[in-house]
């Protein structure tokens, strides 16, 4: 009975001794601190639409659809689970894991980023080859990091049946590319 | 190691197996269908085996066959055993082993429901995962099932409970369970206070992840899923998930990254004890130190946010390590905060341990004897309390527990005290645990790269998860996704237990008892949870919500 009683007074203490340890929020904000993943952001400015980032969202959120003239990359948060891959594959680093985390919303809209940019397509087929920005970086990669000569860059206005089907079958295609490319 | 086993079974059971692969600790044999009792029975007896799980599978279109896996493990040995059974077509039955471990019988209705394969002389062939009126002849794991389909249900209600002793009354309790929060089903045959018998219906949300593994995922995508097959323990399952496909392709995972995950396990078991502590003593109507355990537990909640980015440590880990490093100042940020979280502990076990109106609810309740234990093949906490020396992180040591310093701790009460005794010293082998991984961390890397994985290699691991051991099975196939994915959770094992623990007991300790368990249905049924509440008919929008929820009044 005493050694019951001594135990009551001590569970007493512990609750005495840490006092109030209730967090303001939501009334104040709420910063999480260090690398906290929230809601990924992406930087439409820096985005090239390789869709590295779709192919590695493991909640397959991330879509990229080509119409005419753009590609549009759509991406609905809705489920997302805040794993941070997308940011890990991105190439351009165009994501970034923001500190937000409160997504109630009744607004779908609210949780949904679209980025448009305009598509490149074959000069001879008009198939797509890819966004313009796209090119335009593996270009830069090619010409700067590679060393390709820059009259190998004819190659680029080209999709890959075409490009295929010109260094086989039609070298005149070839001449043609490379007299448009000097006059341009 | 298998050498012991080989020869062993050579002996007892001459010409009744075939061997198929021996790849160290992992032997298979082949059975055939008449033999499994025999053989799983003689494993059990002359070597100690403790049975795990049965694993059906749809393999015609490779083998032309069905398959069920028995897998064994033989603790002493540090290895495991796997019994094939090959299954025709044709015939499409197998021999039930739970007339010799009542630990299988779940897994083989499992078996049955979800392959559609019968399995002869059950004692108990109800459904047990399927809807009552899931149409017959449609089999959700079999390869020809697509995994979003639907079948139309026929209205037939099949299961019924079973039938209770003469003269006794009916309680029903669930299907929401009142102080778990969560779906299962016990009905008690009750004369006055004293509960004679019951039946457990459980799995009201199993969502079949299994299946969207094995036709729908891949392999670097399972472990997003797998950890969030528990929304406490979820590190275990993406831990265990990795490691089986590790052990399949022979990755090796650098030390840093078997550190981190040993790290981070072990945050886990110490937030999810002190969980479990709180939630005890909540069942019982304790509510103080439900407040003062979950007040102790949250900044292990907070250092986790701050070493992975994200409270519950999802999205850390892959195959072949961990993502991504935690912060360069692990080291002292933990090192005070697991100082105080000791002193705090030690104070509040110091203040309830001679708490008599404590004690007297928790002791002599949930009675498990080691037979039961053994018997039902129970794990973790469950099996230490009933004196069973069983812990994977001894047994089958995986990340880096082998360099590790620390107990098992077992009690011998078998009741709901003992249970948590186990858990409430395992909170300080836990620190112990934590304070040394901090020492022995030393930069470096901590994953490797993994190219493709190639297909029909078997991998299987164990983690000794807060609730007990979890346990994830692959066999590999073909487009980078298994075409055999199995998770045993811990409770999984533990709550076919319920029968021995609360016959005889009163109704007043049904909570407890089952609580002292640590259930955990959501890993047991393999699902997701998401809540939807019925929404206010006031349109908010984002920054309105902030707002609203920022200012008083």
């Amino acid at each position: 009975m005493f050694k019951h009683l001594i135990s009551e007074l001590k569970e007493a203490l512990v609750c005495l001794q840490p006092g109030r340890v209730t967090l303001g929020y939501p009334f104040s904000p709420h910063n999480p601190e260090g690398e906290f993943r929230g809601l990924p952001q992406f930087d439409c400015e820096l985005c090239i639409g390789c869709g590295a980032c779709a192919n590695a969202c493991p909640s397959r959120l991330i879509t990229l659809q080509d119409s005419e003239d753009y590609r549009q990359i759509t991406v609905l948060l809705t489920r997302c689970t805040y794993c941070g891959r997308c940011r890990d594959v991105c190439y351009m680093e165009a994501i970034v894991m923001s500190p937000a985390f409160e997504t109630a919303t009744p607004d779908l809209d609210d949780l949904k980023i679209e980025i448009w940019l305009k598509t490149l397509r074959c000069r001879e087929c008009g198939d797509v080859i890819g966004t313009e920005r796209g090119i335009q970086r593996a270009s830069e990669i090619l010409r700067e990091e590679v060393g390709i000569k820059a009259e190998d860059m004819i190659w680029s206005t080209l999709c890959f049946r075409c490009r295929r089907r010109a260094s086989l079958q039609t070298p005149a295609l070839i001449e043609e590319l490379k007299y448009d490319w000097l006059n341009a | 190691m298998a050498d012991t086993i080989l020869r062993s079974l050579t002996e007892q059971l001459a010409g009744k197996y075939r061997l198929e692969s021996e790849n160290g600790a992992t032997l298979q044999i082949a059975v055939d269908s008449a033999d499994l009792p025999k053989v799983v029975g003689s494993l059990r007896e002359e070597l100690g085996a403790r049975f795990i799980v049965s694993i059906g599978a749809d393999r015609r279109q490779r083998t032309g066959n069905f398959e069920v896996t028995q897998v064994m493990s033989i603790d002493q040995e540090q290895s495991f055993v796997l019994i094939r059974t090959a299954i025709d077509p044709a015939q499409l039955a197998i021999d039930s082993i739970t007339g010799v471990i009542p630990g299988a019988n779940w897994s083989e209705r499992e078996v049955q429901d979800l392959l559609g394969i019968q399995v002869l002389g059950h004692p108990d062939p109800r459904r047990l995962i399927l809807p009552d009126d899931w149409p017959d002849g449609s089999y959700p794991l079999r390869k020809d099932f697509k995994f979003n389909e639907r079948p139309e249900t026929d209205g037939v209600n099949r299961a019924g409970p079973l039938p209770g002793p003469d003269g006794s009354m009916v309680v029903p309790i669930g299907p929401f369970f009142p102080t778990l929060e969560e779906p299962a089903y016990l009905h008690l045959y009750v004369e006055g206070e004293r509960i004679l018998g019951l039946d457990v219906r459980l799995f009201y949300s199993h969502r079949g992840i299994e299946k969207l593994g094995d036709s729908e995922l891949t392999y670097a995508q399972i472990p997003f899923i797998a950890e969030r097959i528990c929304g406490i323990c979820g590190f275990v399952h993406s831990t265990c998930y990795c490691q089986a496909i590790e052990a399949a392709s022979g990755i090796e995972v650098p030390r840093r990254g078997q550190l981190i995950r040993t790290l981070l396990l072990e945050l886990e078991r110490l937030h999810s004890h002190l969980l479990w502590l709180g939630l005890a003593c909540h069942f019982i109507g304790f509510d103080t130190l439900f407040m003062q355990s979950w007040r102790i537990r949250e900044p292990v909640m907070w250092l986790a946010e701050y070493l992975t980015g994200n409270r519950k440590t999802y999205g850390m880990n892959k195959i072949g390590g961990v993502s991504r490093d935690i912060p360069p100042d692990t080291a002292e940020r933990m090192a005070t905060m697991l100082a105080k979280i000791e002193t705090e502990v030690t104070d509040v076990v110091d203040a309830i341990l001679y708490d008599s109106s404590l004690r007297l609810r928790l002791e002599n309740s949930g009675i498990l004897s080691p037979e039961d234990a053994r018997a039902y093949c129970v794990v973790g906490p469950t099996a230490r309390g009933s004196g069973l020396a069983i812990d994977a992180r001894i047994d089958h040591p995986y990340a880096a527990y082998t360099e590790l310093d620390f107990e098992i701790c077992v009690e011998q009460g078998c009741d709901s005290w003992a249970r948590t005794m186990v858990r409430i010293r395992e909170i300080k082998e836990t620190l112990k645990i934590l304070q040394q991984c901090v020492a022995m961390l030393e930069p470096g890397p901590y994953c490797v790269a993994v190219s493709s994985i190639d297909s029909g290699v078997v991998g299987l691991s164990v983690v000794e998860a807060p609730r007990g051991e979890v346990f994830h099975y692959i066999l590999s196939g073909m487009g980078q996704r298994p075409d055999r994915w199995r998770v045993r959770a811990p409770t999984y094992a533990n709550l076919q237990s319920i029968p021995a623990l609360l016959v005889g007991m009163s109704i007043a300790d049904v909570p407890i008892s089952v609580g002292s368990l640590d259930p955990c249905f959501a890993c047991t049924e393999r699902m997701e949870v998401t809540d939807c509440n019925s929404g206010n008919i006031t349109i908010y929008h984002q920054k309105d919500l902030l707002r609203d929820l920022r200012q008083q009044g």
